[in-house]
């Protein structure tokens, strides 16, 4: 499994390599600081599953969510964010985004939350 | 929308800092029941709340003993940090994290409300002081393992 991290806060970045270093076929491929630079570093990494914060500058979660829906919907979303209410996590269902957690999360919880993103069809 | 409980928005923002605090830095931090002192170090962080209403605003300003400060991220790190860089940026996600966790709680209860965060801003210093008028605000103050942190959260058009 392929992952890439969108988010500007390196704290997050740290917390997902963490969480899945040592886990056999998942290579954390990098980290992008917000939307517009997570979108050309799908394009050149090709990963699985990307982790999408919500808040972030230049182009924030929301907004790079509907891009990747239209531009690679073949890419799993895991959208991670300190907000989860219910209007939030609508607007991001109906984007197509299938799994979210929020910070701060146990390790546990993000490996179980992203090999369920990546069985979803 | 229901008439809002200003009680209700201070004390789910006090128990999300001690939650964050718990869960993503493994620190306990204890209200003090009457005000403490920082020292001359500080690390502070602030958050701004919006909605799309006009009016109705806030913000999140945590001030801390450098100490406190290096304490709460070296939890969250699970050990020291790089540098002083990782110090400021690790605040400013705690805060955000605290807000975050706040906020789920707060637009649940007031559907409609939908506050959002603005990014964190962080100021690290001797002697530093931050005033946010304009906002009605409650303090509440808390001790950890190497120092003394001031909470000051503010809700306005509510």
């Amino acid at each position: 499994m392929r992952v890439l991290v969108i988010d500007d806060s390196p704290f997050i970045f740290k917390a997902v390599k963490k969480a899945l270093e040592g886990m056999e076929g998942v290579v954390v491929v990098g980290n992008a600081p917000n939307g517009q630079v997570g979108l050309d570093m799908v394009a050149e990494h090709h990963p699985d599953v990307v982790t999408l914060d919500v808040t972030m500058p230049v182009m924030d979660g929301i907004a790079t969510a509907e891009i990747l829906a239209s531009r690679h919907p073949e890419v799993k979303v895991l959208m991670l964010s300190a907000m989860g209410d219910e209007d939030l996590m609508a607007r991001a269902k109906a984007l197509g985004v299938r799994r979210f957690l929020t910070k701060p999360f146990e390790a546990a919880d993000l490996r179980q939350a992203l090999f369920s993103v990546l069985r979803d069809r | 929308m229901e008439n809002i409980d200003r009680d209700f928005l201070y004390a789910t923002s006090a128990e999300a800092l001690i939650s964050v605090a718990r869960g993503a830095a493994e620190r306990d931090l204890v209200p003090l029941e009457s005000p403490g002192e920082l020292g001359g170090e500080k690390v502070a962080v602030v958050v701004g709340l919006v909605t799309r209403e006009p009016g109705k605003k806030g913000r999140f300003l945590l001030e801390m003993d450098q100490g406190l400060a290096e304490d709460l991220t070296e939890g969250m790190n699970g050990g020291p940090l790089d540098d002083a860089t990782e110090l400021y940026l690790f605040s400013g996600e705690l805060l955000n994290m605290v807000g975050g966790k706040a906020l789920t709680v707060i637009n649940n209860r007031y559907r409609g409300l939908e506050y959002r965060l603005t990014p964190p801003a962080i100021f690290a210093g001797k002697g530093l002081e931050i005033l946010t008028p304009l906002v009605r605000s409650q303090v509440t103050w808390y001790r950890g393992a190497r120092g003394v942190a001031r909470f000051d959260v503010g809700f306005e058009g509510v």
